[in-house]
Protein backbone atom coordinates (compact mmCIF):
# COMPACT_ATOMS: atom_id res chain seq x y z
CA UNK A 1 0.00 0.00 0.00
CA UNK A 2 2.31 2.51 0.92
CA UNK A 3 5.69 1.57 -1.61
CA UNK A 4 2.74 2.30 -4.55
CA UNK A 5 1.01 4.95 -2.85
CA UNK A 6 -2.83 3.28 -2.92
CA UNK A 7 -2.78 5.03 0.55
CA UNK A 8 -3.80 8.10 -1.62
CA UNK A 9 -6.30 6.68 -4.11
CA UNK A 10 -9.25 5.85 -1.80
CA UNK A 11 -10.93 3.56 -4.79
CA UNK A 12 -7.73 1.79 -4.08
CA UNK A 13 -8.29 0.88 -0.71
CA UNK A 14 -11.85 0.47 -0.66
CA UNK A 15 -11.38 -2.43 -3.71
CA UNK A 16 -8.70 -3.97 -2.05
CA UNK A 17 -10.96 -3.94 1.74
CA UNK A 18 -13.41 -5.64 0.13
CA UNK A 19 -11.56 -8.47 -1.68
CA UNK A 20 -9.57 -9.02 0.91
CA UNK A 21 -11.18 -7.45 4.32
CA UNK A 22 -14.56 -9.07 3.75
CA UNK A 23 -12.99 -13.43 3.04
CA UNK A 24 -11.29 -12.72 6.35
CA UNK A 25 -14.65 -11.37 8.26
CA UNK A 26 -16.47 -14.13 6.91
CA UNK A 27 -14.72 -16.80 8.59
CA UNK A 28 -17.26 -19.25 9.94
CA UNK A 29 -19.53 -16.73 9.68
CA UNK A 30 -22.06 -19.28 8.91
CA UNK A 31 -21.82 -20.13 12.87
CA UNK A 32 -21.49 -17.29 14.61
CA UNK A 33 -22.57 -14.57 12.69
CA UNK A 34 -25.91 -15.62 12.61
CA UNK A 35 -27.11 -13.91 15.78
CA UNK A 36 -26.40 -10.56 13.79
CA UNK A 37 -28.89 -11.35 10.76
CA UNK A 38 -32.19 -9.78 12.23
CA UNK A 39 -33.40 -6.85 11.52
CA UNK A 40 -32.33 -4.13 13.07
CA UNK A 41 -29.00 -5.53 13.92
CA UNK A 42 -26.97 -4.17 10.37
CA UNK A 43 -24.35 -2.48 12.66
CA UNK A 44 -24.28 -4.22 16.36
CA UNK A 45 -20.96 -6.57 15.63
CA UNK A 46 -17.88 -5.51 16.23
CA UNK A 47 -16.75 -6.23 12.90
CA UNK A 48 -19.29 -4.25 11.45
CA UNK A 49 -17.96 -1.03 13.23
CA UNK A 50 -14.68 -1.81 12.05
CA UNK A 51 -16.08 -1.89 8.49
CA UNK A 52 -17.83 1.30 9.00
CA UNK A 53 -14.91 2.78 10.47
CA UNK A 54 -12.48 1.98 8.47
CA UNK A 55 -14.55 3.25 5.50
CA UNK A 56 -15.13 6.74 7.41
CA UNK A 57 -11.92 6.77 8.24
CA UNK A 58 -10.93 6.29 4.43
CA UNK A 59 -13.38 9.41 3.05
CA UNK A 60 -12.24 11.29 5.93
CA UNK A 61 -15.81 11.95 7.57
CA UNK A 62 -16.81 12.14 11.25
CA UNK A 63 -18.20 9.31 13.14
CA UNK A 64 -21.67 10.28 13.42
CA UNK A 65 -21.98 10.43 9.06
CA UNK A 66 -24.85 8.69 8.74
CA UNK A 67 -23.57 4.18 8.01
CA UNK A 68 -25.92 3.57 4.85
CA UNK A 69 -25.09 6.39 3.40
CA UNK A 70 -21.44 5.87 3.60
CA UNK A 71 -21.76 2.44 2.36
CA UNK A 72 -23.71 3.40 -0.57
CA UNK A 73 -20.97 6.07 -1.21
CA UNK A 74 -17.96 3.48 -0.80
CA UNK A 75 -20.18 0.79 -3.26
CA UNK A 76 -20.00 -1.61 -0.35
CA UNK A 77 -22.66 -3.45 1.30
CA UNK A 78 -23.07 -4.25 5.44
CA UNK A 79 -21.32 -6.79 6.63
CA UNK A 80 -24.45 -8.55 7.34
CA UNK A 81 -25.41 -9.24 3.62
CA UNK A 82 -22.28 -11.58 3.26
CA UNK A 83 -22.96 -13.28 6.31
CA UNK A 84 -26.73 -13.77 5.41
CA UNK A 85 -25.90 -15.08 2.05
CA UNK A 86 -23.00 -17.65 3.38
CA UNK A 87 -25.22 -18.80 5.79
CA UNK A 88 -28.47 -19.49 3.50
CA UNK A 89 -25.97 -20.95 1.30
CA UNK A 90 -25.21 -23.32 3.62
CA UNK A 91 -28.16 -24.07 4.90
CA UNK A 92 -29.46 -25.03 0.89
CA UNK A 93 -26.86 -27.00 0.37
CA UNK A 94 -27.91 -28.64 4.00
CA UNK A 95 -31.16 -29.32 2.09
CA UNK A 96 -29.59 -31.08 -0.84
CA UNK A 97 -27.39 -33.03 0.40
CA UNK A 98 -27.00 -36.41 -0.68
CA UNK A 99 -26.17 -37.62 2.92
CA UNK A 100 -29.98 -38.93 3.93
CA UNK A 101 -28.72 -39.03 7.85
CA UNK A 102 -27.65 -35.32 7.84
CA UNK A 103 -31.14 -34.75 5.45
CA UNK A 104 -32.88 -36.26 8.30
CA UNK A 105 -31.11 -34.23 10.81
CA UNK A 106 -32.18 -30.93 9.14
CA UNK A 107 -35.31 -32.22 8.71
CA UNK A 108 -36.21 -33.00 12.29
CA UNK A 109 -34.29 -29.51 13.50
CA UNK A 110 -36.64 -27.63 11.05
CA UNK A 111 -39.57 -29.75 13.01
CA UNK A 112 -38.35 -29.01 15.83
CA UNK A 113 -37.76 -25.58 15.44
CA UNK A 114 -41.29 -24.55 13.86
CA UNK A 115 -43.24 -26.29 16.15
CA UNK A 116 -44.58 -24.73 19.38
CA UNK A 117 -41.65 -26.76 21.67
CA UNK A 118 -39.57 -25.06 20.59
CA UNK A 119 -40.80 -21.63 21.90
CA UNK A 120 -40.23 -22.79 24.80
CA UNK A 121 -36.09 -24.24 24.63
CA UNK A 122 -34.46 -22.79 21.92
CA UNK A 123 -35.30 -19.12 20.98
CA UNK A 124 -31.73 -18.93 19.81
CA UNK A 125 -30.59 -22.14 17.98
CA UNK A 126 -29.03 -21.88 14.37
CA UNK A 127 -31.98 -23.27 12.31
CA UNK A 128 -34.58 -21.09 14.21
CA UNK A 129 -32.58 -17.86 13.25
CA UNK A 130 -31.98 -18.67 10.14
CA UNK A 131 -35.76 -19.14 9.49
CA UNK A 132 -36.78 -16.22 11.49
CA UNK A 133 -34.23 -14.05 9.42
CA UNK A 134 -36.12 -15.53 5.90
CA UNK A 135 -39.22 -15.21 7.29
CA UNK A 136 -38.94 -11.82 7.87
CA UNK A 137 -37.83 -10.80 4.58
CA UNK A 138 -34.71 -9.10 6.41
CA UNK A 139 -32.72 -9.11 3.31
CA UNK A 140 -35.81 -7.39 1.35
CA UNK A 141 -36.12 -4.78 4.06
CA UNK A 142 -32.51 -3.86 4.14
CA UNK A 143 -32.06 -3.53 0.53
CA UNK A 144 -35.08 -1.38 0.47
CA UNK A 145 -32.97 0.84 3.23
CA UNK A 146 -29.86 0.73 1.04
CA UNK A 147 -32.01 1.71 -1.91
CA UNK A 148 -33.21 4.74 -0.61
CA UNK A 149 -36.84 3.62 -0.58
CA UNK A 150 -37.08 3.92 2.66
CA UNK A 151 -37.82 7.56 3.80
CA UNK B 1 -24.65 16.89 23.22
CA UNK B 2 -27.96 15.29 21.88
CA UNK B 3 -29.74 15.90 18.46
CA UNK B 4 -32.83 17.42 17.69
CA UNK B 5 -35.60 16.04 16.17
CA UNK B 6 -39.42 14.83 17.23
CA UNK B 7 -39.45 11.72 15.10
CA UNK B 8 -36.30 10.29 17.36
CA UNK B 9 -32.69 9.29 15.85
CA UNK B 10 -34.12 6.80 13.44
CA UNK B 11 -36.39 9.22 11.22
CA UNK B 12 -33.19 11.79 11.58
CA UNK B 13 -30.75 8.77 10.13
CA UNK B 14 -33.15 7.76 7.42
CA UNK B 15 -33.87 11.38 6.42
CA UNK B 16 -30.01 12.19 6.16
CA UNK B 17 -30.10 8.73 3.78
CA UNK B 18 -33.08 10.37 2.08
CA UNK B 19 -30.98 12.90 1.04
CA UNK B 20 -28.23 11.70 0.25
CA UNK B 21 -30.18 9.68 -1.74
CA UNK B 22 -31.76 12.60 -3.82
CA UNK B 23 -28.84 14.76 -4.48
CA UNK B 24 -25.98 12.95 -4.57
CA UNK B 25 -26.34 8.68 -4.84
CA UNK B 26 -24.66 7.23 -8.03
CA UNK B 27 -27.62 5.28 -10.02
CA UNK B 28 -27.51 1.68 -9.65
CA UNK B 29 -25.59 -0.67 -12.27
CA UNK B 30 -27.48 -2.79 -14.05
CA UNK B 31 -24.54 -5.52 -13.33
CA UNK B 32 -25.80 -7.56 -10.83
CA UNK B 33 -22.50 -8.76 -9.90
CA UNK B 34 -21.34 -4.86 -9.26
CA UNK B 35 -24.66 -3.20 -8.67
CA UNK B 36 -23.13 -0.29 -7.01
CA UNK B 37 -20.57 2.13 -8.82
CA UNK B 38 -18.21 4.70 -6.86
CA UNK B 39 -18.23 7.96 -7.51
CA UNK B 40 -16.09 9.54 -9.47
CA UNK B 41 -13.89 11.73 -7.43
CA UNK B 42 -12.68 8.91 -5.60
CA UNK B 43 -10.94 7.84 -8.71
CA UNK B 44 -9.20 10.64 -9.24
CA UNK B 45 -6.32 12.29 -7.73
CA UNK B 46 -6.72 15.26 -5.95
CA UNK B 47 -5.55 15.99 -2.70
CA UNK B 48 -6.66 14.82 0.59
CA UNK B 49 -8.47 17.97 1.78
CA UNK B 50 -10.25 18.17 -1.47
CA UNK B 51 -11.42 14.64 -1.45
CA UNK B 52 -12.33 15.06 1.99
CA UNK B 53 -14.34 18.11 1.73
CA UNK B 54 -16.33 16.31 -1.07
CA UNK B 55 -16.82 13.34 0.88
CA UNK B 56 -18.38 16.06 4.03
CA UNK B 57 -20.18 17.51 1.58
CA UNK B 58 -21.68 14.62 -0.16
CA UNK B 59 -22.79 12.98 3.58
CA UNK B 60 -23.91 15.95 5.15
CA UNK B 61 -20.65 16.01 7.01
CA UNK B 62 -19.71 19.35 7.17
CA UNK B 63 -21.01 22.74 9.12
CA UNK B 64 -23.46 24.24 7.17
CA UNK B 65 -26.26 25.60 9.14
CA UNK B 66 -28.52 22.78 8.08
CA UNK B 67 -26.76 20.23 9.88
CA UNK B 68 -25.05 22.18 12.73
CA UNK B 69 -28.55 23.30 14.30
CA UNK B 70 -29.04 19.66 14.55
CA UNK B 71 -26.42 19.53 17.15
CA UNK B 72 -27.86 22.22 19.15
CA UNK B 73 -31.30 23.25 20.96
CA UNK B 74 -30.92 26.70 19.54
CA UNK B 75 -29.65 26.41 16.38
CA UNK B 76 -30.99 28.04 13.58
CA UNK B 77 -31.13 26.52 9.69
CA UNK B 78 -31.29 30.13 8.11
CA UNK B 79 -28.34 31.08 6.15
CA UNK B 80 -26.28 34.09 7.97
CA UNK B 81 -24.22 34.57 5.23
CA UNK B 82 -26.63 35.72 2.46
CA UNK B 83 -27.42 39.57 2.27
CA UNK B 84 -30.76 40.91 3.35
CA UNK B 85 -34.26 40.36 5.04
CA UNK B 86 -35.23 37.11 3.12
CA UNK B 87 -34.37 33.96 5.50
CA UNK B 88 -33.22 30.79 3.44
CA UNK B 89 -32.27 27.42 4.70
CA UNK B 90 -28.60 26.89 4.02
CA UNK B 91 -28.40 22.88 3.24
CA UNK B 92 -25.99 22.37 0.09
CA UNK B 93 -28.56 22.80 -2.73
CA UNK B 94 -28.52 26.80 -0.83
CA UNK B 95 -25.19 27.00 -1.02
CA UNK B 96 -24.48 25.19 -4.43
CA UNK B 97 -26.92 28.08 -6.14
CA UNK B 98 -28.59 29.83 -4.19
CA UNK B 99 -26.30 31.95 -1.69
CA UNK B 100 -26.20 35.48 -2.26
CA UNK B 101 -22.83 36.10 -0.37
CA UNK B 102 -20.64 38.18 -2.52
CA UNK B 103 -17.45 35.69 -2.30
CA UNK B 104 -19.59 32.89 -2.89
CA UNK B 105 -20.91 35.13 -6.42
CA UNK B 106 -17.35 35.15 -6.83
CA UNK B 107 -16.71 31.57 -6.60
CA UNK B 108 -19.61 30.52 -8.96
CA UNK B 109 -18.46 33.12 -11.35
CA UNK B 110 -15.08 31.59 -11.71
CA UNK B 111 -16.30 28.21 -12.63
CA UNK B 112 -19.63 29.66 -14.59
CA UNK B 113 -18.83 27.00 -16.86
CA UNK B 114 -20.27 23.98 -14.94
CA UNK B 115 -23.47 26.46 -14.37
CA UNK B 116 -24.40 27.39 -17.74
CA UNK B 117 -25.37 23.98 -19.27
CA UNK B 118 -27.67 24.02 -16.98
CA UNK B 119 -29.71 27.26 -15.75
CA UNK B 120 -30.31 29.43 -18.46
CA UNK B 121 -31.00 32.06 -15.63
CA UNK B 122 -27.27 32.07 -14.15
CA UNK B 123 -25.31 34.74 -15.37
CA UNK B 124 -22.12 36.93 -14.59
CA UNK B 125 -24.54 39.44 -13.67
CA UNK B 126 -26.97 37.38 -11.80
CA UNK B 127 -24.58 34.41 -10.25
CA UNK B 128 -27.40 32.75 -7.95
CA UNK B 129 -30.72 31.00 -8.85
CA UNK B 130 -34.00 32.39 -7.46
CA UNK B 131 -36.42 29.78 -8.87
CA UNK B 132 -36.74 26.41 -6.81
CA UNK B 133 -34.98 23.57 -8.68
CA UNK B 134 -36.14 19.97 -8.56
CA UNK B 135 -33.97 17.29 -7.31
CA UNK B 136 -33.36 16.11 -10.73
CA UNK B 137 -31.41 18.86 -11.77
CA UNK B 138 -29.14 18.94 -8.76
CA UNK B 139 -28.04 15.69 -9.18
CA UNK B 140 -27.50 16.43 -12.65
CA UNK B 141 -25.22 19.12 -11.94
CA UNK B 142 -23.39 17.06 -9.04
CA UNK B 143 -23.13 13.86 -11.92
CA UNK B 144 -21.44 16.26 -14.52
CA UNK B 145 -18.59 14.60 -16.38
CA UNK B 146 -16.20 17.89 -15.18
CA UNK B 147 -13.29 17.72 -12.74
CA UNK B 148 -13.10 21.29 -11.94
CA UNK B 149 -16.66 20.58 -10.34
CA UNK B 150 -15.03 19.15 -7.75
CA UNK B 151 -12.68 21.56 -7.13
CA UNK B 152 -15.56 23.88 -7.04
CA UNK B 153 -17.17 22.08 -4.17
CA UNK B 154 -14.19 22.10 -2.01
CA UNK B 155 -13.28 25.58 -2.43
CA UNK B 156 -17.44 26.24 -1.50
CA UNK B 157 -16.89 24.40 1.47
CA UNK B 158 -14.34 25.71 2.60
CA UNK B 159 -15.99 29.20 2.06
CA UNK B 160 -18.58 28.15 4.41
CA UNK B 161 -16.43 26.73 7.19
CA UNK B 162 -14.21 29.41 7.32
CA UNK B 163 -14.62 31.23 10.58
CA UNK B 164 -16.62 28.54 12.16
CA UNK B 165 -16.21 25.94 14.84
CA UNK B 166 -14.79 22.72 13.06
CA UNK B 167 -13.98 20.56 15.85
CA UNK B 168 -17.50 18.61 14.94
CA UNK B 169 -16.47 17.95 12.03
CA UNK B 170 -12.59 17.14 12.85
CA UNK B 171 -13.39 14.70 15.72
CA UNK B 172 -11.30 11.65 15.19
CA UNK B 173 -12.67 8.59 13.51
CA UNK B 174 -11.00 6.29 15.70
CA UNK B 175 -14.14 5.55 17.87
CA UNK B 176 -16.90 4.96 15.25
CA UNK B 177 -19.98 3.80 16.79
CA UNK B 178 -18.21 3.41 20.00
CA UNK B 179 -15.08 1.37 19.18
CA UNK B 180 -12.44 1.58 21.64
CA UNK B 181 -9.45 3.30 20.30
CA UNK B 182 -7.21 1.22 17.74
Amino acid sequence: MREHALADRPHNSLWLAKTYLFPAGMYGSQVWGTVFLQAGREFSSSLSTLHLHFLKGTLGVKRSTTNWAVLRECGHEPVQFYWFRSAVKLFNSMLNTNSVTLRRVVQADLFYNLSSIAECFSRTSWMRVICTSCSNWTCYSHARVYCGFEA
Amino acid sequence: MERRGVGGPNTHINKLATINHSWFAIPFSINERMPTTVPQYLHLDLSKHVLRNISRFRLRAHTLKVEAAAWFEDGSHVCDQCPGEDEHVQNEVHALLFCQDRRVCELRKHFSFLFTPFSEDFSAAQPFLLQQVNDQLVLDFLSQQNTKLFLFLSELLDLFAAGRDQSAADQPNNLAEGHPPL
